[in-house]
């Protein structure tokens, strides 16, 4: 008992108070400290910017911040986001759901009335989709019937109004509006690598170097083509060949990118980049290319093309047979298998690999459209390989990859990496690589003229006179099982012009065209693909502003 | 003196304090005005974007070709586009070389003359052709 009240003597008491006091100052100094931190903290994230900290992309921010317009090379929309209303239904209050779907049915013709009867009539449901991605005027037209339970809401959605132009290239978005493919897939990786938040505005424009109005034109002919010639596909593309711009694709049967669900069909996949394809006898403008830069001959170099020529197990026949010894400039114009493949073995096995791979003709390639696919190469490249590559067979590339090396030997001898994006003649060409010769570039240019206006070219149909047509034709007979079949052929084009100062490159290829009619009972390539590039030129030449070349002087002469 | 002093200062709270008020309620009410305008300003956006998708599909090309044929455009004639230079010799009336430029000259002095002006006019016409977009 007296201990207990010792306990509350007055010194003890003192003692406990300041001890009470010290931990009381102890625990503000605390808090105080406590404060002093978070204060600092905002401050530093208020005032100082740190890059490390942004936000993510999938957030639901991609409303405020929508994805940037794509528009063509003279600024024509091409993609852009729109807030599409979309009509909603909450049938939790709705006395009577029958006549509420009634006129919706009949603002709403394509609507499936006993479907949504059936979602209204829930009870307790709050929310039914009634449809969505509305037309505008059309939202407002129903929301004005002021229907009981119904609104509308906006829903961002990626449209685009030029249809299916240049589809594959575009690309496609999914639901959440992120970039699944082409250049919609690009968008997103690169906004990965730089997001900029621009507080409410548009994010800049993505300028592409297509051309809405050359891409038309191509997809028209191309389509005329195909019907004309029956083709089972087709596919076509216009290059820039100062800048690796590509102005024009087509790959038929084409894409929608508002539909993306049409690729789940086979046959639809783009041509100029998703394939590899064994090119044939365009292929002949590498060889000579290569011939004419090695010194292994010159234009008038002559070799014998007495078929057939045999190599090793393999055996070459020429299409139109000759007896005899022919010029490099004849073996081009004729399209001598024989006379192709003897001169590259001039050049020998490791050149001709060494040289192709130059002109990036063996490497996988990738644009802002995605990645190529890869070209097909032989692993072992012996004198066969040698001698059936010059014309075109035992290798295969995209068409992509190909207009651009034969871009880099007409150019001048730059080759330049294609691209979908607008680009200026001066920053592609410090991008370049040198792979020929000013002068065998040149000469090149006069054997692609020569097979258009030769009388003995196979590429005489592609030529609208005032723009002065440059090409080559190939015909391939396509692998079917393993095997080459006689009469399913590919046949494409390589045409440029002006052929003295080319600016634009246009390649045309048709899947198995028929020789019917219309192309004179053949199916080679200089009677159905020869004369729609021509047609392409003569429409698209205008569009460039390529100016066309009165009177007609010109004669280049087979013997100069 | 004191008892003046403290009733200034009083008066002078006062007013602060209206001041303060008053500035206070305005810029409520701009606050309001402002959300008011950002949501107007987006409304107007979205519009934008509608109207712009929407004038970019009534201008597809296939459509811009149907109703070129229609008021009799087509495509351009080659032959029909001259340098700079040669429009400069161009004579009126009188063919200057070759059969190709009567042709033109003809045309766009008989059908075309009464509605247009110079030869800046004419070359527009010839790139309104060319423009197949």
């Amino acid at each position: 008992m007296k201990r207990k009240t010792a306990v509350f003597k007055k010194p003890e008491g003192a003692r406990l108070m300041r001890q009470f006091m010290a931990r009381q100052g102890l625990m503000l100094l605390g808090l105080f400290a406590g404060c002093c931190l978070i204060g600092g903290n905002l401050v530093s994230l208020a005032v100082l910017k740190r890059p490390d900290i942004s936000l993510n992309r999938a957030s639901p921010l991609s409303y405020k911040h929508p994805r940037p317009d794509i528009v063509d090379t003279n600024g024509v929309l091409l993609a852009t986001d729109i807030a599409a209303p979309s009509l909603y239904a909450d049938p939790s209050g709705l006395m009577n759901p029958a006549r509420v779907v009634k006129r919706l049915k009949k603002a709403l013709p394509e609507l499936d009335e006993m479907d949504l009867l059936r979602q209204m009539s829930h009870e307790k449901r709050q929310f039914v989709f009634i449809k969505r991605g509305l037309h505008p005027a059309k939202a407002q037209e129903i929301f004005d019937l002021g229907l009981p339970g119904v609104d509308v809401t906006h829903e961002v959605r990626r449209v685009y109004p030029k249809g299916g132009i240049a589809g594959y290239a575009l690309g496609h978005v999914d639901i959440d509006n992120v970039g699944r493919a082409g250049i919609e897939k690009f968008i997103d990786e690169q906004a990965e690598a730089a997001l900029e938040i621009t507080d409410g505005d548009s994010p800049k424009p993505l300028k592409l170097s297509l051309h809405v109005g050359a891409s038309h034109v191509l997809d028209e002919e191309l389509v005329r083509a195909m019907n004309r010639y029956e083709a089972k596909a087709a596919a076509g593309l216009v290059m820039n060949v100062n800048t690796g711009e590509v102005v024009a694709v087509s790959s038929l049967p084409g894409t929608d990118p508002q539909k993306p669900s049409l690729l789940l069909d086979k046959a639809r996949f783009d041509r100029i980049t998703g394939g590899v394809f064994e090119l044939g006898s365009v292929f002949k403008i590498f060889s000579m290319g290569m011939v004419l830069e090695q010194k292994a001959a010159t234009l008038d170099s002559e070799v014998d093309v007495t078929g057939p020529y045999q190599i090793g197990k393999h055996r070459i026949n020429d299409f139109h047979p000759h007896n005899g010894k022919l010029s490099l400039r004849e073996v081009f114009v004729r399209s001598s298998n024989i006379g192709t493949a003897k001169l590259a073995a001039r050049v020998g096995g490791r050149n001709h690999k060494a040289f192709l791979s130059r002109l990036g003709l063996l490497q996988p390639l990738k644009t802002e459209a995605g990645a190529m696919r890869s070209p097909v190469v032989p692993k072992r490249w012996g004198d066969v390989h040698t001698a059936t590559i010059s014309y075109g067979h035992g290798i295969s590339v995209s068409p992509l990859q190909f207009a651009a090396s034969v871009g880099a030997l007409v150019n001048g001898g730059i080759y330049i990496k294609p691209t979908f994006l607008k680009r200026s003649e001066r920053a592609a060409k410090e991008g370049g690589a040198r792979v020929v010769s000013l002068e065998t570039s040149e000469k090149l240019r006069k054997l692609l003229r020569l097979n258009v206006i030769d009388p003995h070219g196979s590429g005489r149909q592609a030529e609208v006179a005032p723009y002065r047509v440059g090409g080559k034709t190939g015909t391939a007979n396509k692998v079917i099982n393993g095997a080459y079949d006689k009469g399913r052929v590919r046949t494409s084009f390589v045409g440029i012009f002006p052929y003295d100062k080319p600016e634009y490159l246009v390649f045309v290829m048709l899947d198995e065209p028929k020789a019917v009619k219309a192309s004179g009972g053949l199916n080679v390539a200089g009677a159905n693909a020869a004369p729609t590039t021509g047609k392409i030129i003569q429409r698209i030449a205008p569009l460039f502003k390529v100016k066309p070349f009165f009177p007609v002087p010109y004669r280049l002469t087979a013997k100069p | 003196m004191l008892r003046f002093l403290t009733i200034s200062l009083m008066a002078a709270t006062l007013c602060v304090a209206g001041i303060l008020y008053k500035i206070k309620y305005d810029t409520r009410g701009l606050q309001r005005e402002k959300a008011m305008l950002a949501k107007a300003i987006v409304a107007e956006r979205r519009q934008l974007a509608i109207l712009k998708a929407e004038w970019s599909f009534l201008t597809r090309p296939e459509q811009l070709d149907r109703l070129a044929k229609q008021v009799g455009l087509g495509q351009l004639d080659p032959e029909k586009i001259i340098a700079f230079r040669d429009l400069e010799q161009l004579p009126k009336k009188q063919p200057l070389r070759a059969s190709k430029i009567t042709k033109i000259s003809s045309s766009v002095d008989q059908t075309q003359q009464p509605l247009l002006g110079g030869k800046q006019d004419r070359l527009d016409i010839v790139k309104e052709q060319a423009g197949e977009r």
